[in-house]
């Protein structure tokens, strides 16, 4: 029996594309995965562009049989940026990543399979377990022209 | 995470706070208490809230709750039937302790025996008498040479030889022909068409060359650096004579046909000279001409085994040719490596464990290729169950690993990082110690088979019969629960053991054991963040030493003072003083700080 403690920490990505649904694609820094979440969970109200930096709290995620009931409303902007448990359910199961939809239609989260904590094999349709925030800018980095799909 | 019996006894004076929310009624025992040690990161984390009236832990275990408790809040009187009376007790002052290294008082005499041991004798202490492996720094402490004994213990017996020529290119263009002639590598650029044809998931490759002086070009995500490196004499890695080019390395990048990047997975994809960091092990170092190797493989296949590993192995088919200009041409040689597996009868008898990833397409390495450094006729740990592999150091200088790791661009260990590992080359330099040999350990997805490897490498290590161990692994997350836990296989067998990771802000351990008490790390990121700088805070020879003398001092039985709570370059660079090594420069690449 393993034991071990998922924890929030504070994350920093960069925005990558901005759908017209509002859908924001945020990449975690140091290729550690892929975010995708609405554009209300970012709190600053300015014109969103590539490049702009964000922060926010995230954490490895936990594979759970028995998921609690999660409660999501302190994601909410007005609030800040608190790190909060959240559940989702995994999506997409390959050799590389996993991705994981949040619950309450707050976007989803693409990860490389290390960061996910499992006592079984994983397989899609599994319960999942992370924390999570809404998310603050951090100013803009000038993204290589090649490197903005 | 409720704690144990034991646990609680070294926590009796900390705060006692729930692990989960527990009802009216409860009697109050460790297993519903949570870990003391997490609280600091947990007010961080804003989970929780310390309370200047809360109870210690030592006033409320059996006593029973007046009312439904919520987990993470401090336990206060409100909250129970009664409170433990505690005798109070004069807390006797503790000097912290200042660094790692051992004081000799001016009364010690010190002298160098014929075992290879340091013996120590403290006047002023009496019956304390140490035994201590030869070569560790006492602030200065003169140490005697003692007589040669008739029988020398330590002494070398080789067990084989490897000559590493490291041959002089000062040029290299994509022309008609493959050869390598006065310094210059050519490589045919029509080859790309057949390289292809090694792996029908591989769509195209395109050849390119940059030059030093132009770095500031950009560049897909960089998935590995390699040499090119080839048998000349000796029938298996290891052994015989390698020529290894020297100036010149290639670098594997890739997208799939709708132009995503392998295994896409944040930004790493920029330009070279801000992707790379040029001199560690891993990457090109500064005067380095780079060929890059641009694969593109079949839509969609960028997440699976098959697509990335297919660029690899293409790119092989080209270093290959490479390769056997390389054995015909007699170019300047730059530069000779001796390398001898040996053993040292008598000294203190040590290994080096490197757990490597383990999990899938971007989390698997070849093993034993057929030219160092290949990917033709080695076989991935994967594939192996990741159960631990034993390669002797000159097998591991000589090229046995071809890394396919790409995700986590500054932690990952690229296949030119193995050819000149600094721990491999400090432990097998080391005359102190002998070093019987390199496992590679591959860290699995699911929990049990974490557990499963891990108890095989702890019937491995028991049966070396080793006096000592360095455990390092590649990057961070769900693997740093098999690092721990292969810790403990050697800790508790008694083998002194030194863990080295990418730790820092980002990698904090989620899991802990007694045994996991000295620990080297390799952060060289501004915010101890993972950053998108290839090769950053990887295995440094600054890491390998300090690492190496941990061992030293955990053999010895020399405290080893406790780690900060926090991520703190200040302590690594107050160990870096104590051991001459350069300071540790941290790189910002506008990670949070």
């Amino acid at each position: 029996m393993v034991e071990y403690q998922i924890n929030p920490t504070l994350m920093g990505g960069v925005i990558k594309e901005i759908s017209e649904d509002g859908c924001v694609k945020i990449n975690l820094n140091g290729r550690l995965g892929v975010i995708k979440v609405p554009r209300r969970l970012i709190i600053d109200d300015i014109k969103l562009e590539p490049g702009h930096k964000l922060q926010f709290y995230f954490s490895y995620i936990q594979i759970v049989e028995d998921p609690h009931e999660y409660d999501s409303s302190d994601i909410n902007p007005d609030f800040g940026i608190n790190p909060t448990l959240l559940g989702g359910k995994l999506t997409i199961v390959n050799d590389t990543a996993v991705e994981a939809e949040i619950m309450n239609d707050l976007g989803s989260v693409a990860v490389p399979r290390r960061w996910v904590f499992t006592p079984v094999a994983l397989e899609e349709g599994q319960n999942c377990e992370f924390y999570f925030s809404c998310m603050r800018l951090d100013g803009k980095k000038e993204l290589p022209e090649k490197s903005i799909k | 995470m409720s704690i144990t019996k034991e646990t609680v006894k070294a926590h009796l004076k900390d705060p006692a706070i729930l692990c989960c929310r527990r009802p009216k009624g409860t009697v109050i025992g460790p297993a519903d208490l949570e870990d003391p040690t997490l609280f600091d990161d947990m007010v961080d984390a804003g989970l929780l809230t310390l309370s200047n009236d809360g109870l210690t832990i030592e006033q409320v275990l059996g006593t029973t709750l007046a009312g439904d408790c919520e987990a993470l809040t401090p336990i206060t009187p409100g909250n129970l039937n009664s409170v433990n009376e505690v005798a109070q007790k004069a807390e006797e002052a503790k000097a912290p302790e200042e660094n790692l290294a051992l004081k000799v008082p001016e009364t010690v005499k010190a002298s160098v025996g014929g075992n290879g041991m340091i013996h120590l004798e403290v006047d002023k202490l009496e019956g304390l008498s140490l035994d201590i492996p030869a070569g560790i720094a006492f602030n200065g402490a003169p140490v005697s040479q003692a007589e040669p004994a008739a029988e020398a213990a330590g002494e070398k017996k080789v067990i084989r030889k490897l000559l590493k020529q490291h041959i002089k290119i000062t040029d290299a263009e994509i022309g008609t022909e493959t050869s390598i002639k006065e310094g210059k590598v050519t490589i045919d650029g029509s080859i790309v068409e057949k390289a292809v044809l090694e792996d029908p998931l591989c769509k195209s490759l395109t050849l390119d060359v940059i030059k030093p002086d132009n770095h500031h070009i950009y560049t897909e995500t960089i998935m590995d650096v390699c040499p090119i490196a080839t048998k000349v004499e000796g029938e298996h890695l290891g052994e015989g004579v390698t020529k290894v080019a020297d100036g010149v390395v290639f670098m594997l990048t890739g997208v799939d046909e709708d132009g995503v990047q392998i295994h896409e997975f944040g930004s790493s994809e920029g330009y070279l000279d801000e992707k790379m960091y040029f001199g560690h092990p891993g990457c090109a170092d500064e005067g380095d001409i780079i060929i890059r190797c641009h694969a593109v493989i079949e839509r969609l296949k960028g997440m699976s085994r098959s697509g990335p590993f297919a660029a690899h192995k293409c790119q092989d088919y080209i270093i290959q040719a490479l390769r056997d200009a390389l054995k015909d041409y007699d170019g300047e040689v730059v530069r000779e490596e001796e390398c001898e597996d040996v053993r040292r009868k008598g000294s203190p008898r040590v290994v080096l464990v490197k757990e490597i990833m383990g999990q899938g397409a971007m989390h698997d390495n070849i093993i034993c290729p057929t030219e160092p450094c290949g990917v033709a006729g080695g076989q991935k740990n994967v594939d192996c169950g990741n159960v631990p592999i034993i390669l002797t150091p000159n097998q591991v200088r000589d090229g046995s690993i071809h890394a396919l790791t790409c995700i986590g661009p500054a932690t990952k260990e690229m296949t030119r990082h193995y050819i000149r590992e600094p721990l491999v080359e400090g432990l097998a330099a080391d005359e102190e110690l002998d070093l019987v040999g390199v496992v590679f350990i591959g860290s699995p997805q699911v929990n049990d088979e974490k557990l499963w490897v891990s108890e095989r490498l702890g019937t491995l290590l028991e049966s070396m019969d080793i006096d000592g161990c360095i455990i390092t692994t590649e990057g961070f997350g769900n693997n740093h629960i098999d690092f721990i836990e292969h810790i403990g296989q050697a800790g508790k067998r008694g083998i002194p053991v030194v863990g080295v990771s990418f730790c820092a802000y980002q990698g904090q351990l989620v899991v802990g054991n007694k045994y996991a008490a000295a620990m080297v790390e390799e952060n060289m990121d501004k915010g101890g963040f993972e950053n998108d700088v290839a090769g950053c805070s990887c295995i440094t020879p600054e890491v390998a030493a300090r690492a190496i003398q941990m061992l030293k001092n955990r053999m010895a039985g020399v405290d080893i003072a406790p780690a900060e709570k926090k991520w703190n370059n200040d302590v690594i660079n107050a160990n870096n003083k104590l051991l001459g090594l350069p300071e540790t420069v941290l790189l910002d690449n506008g990670t949070m700080h």
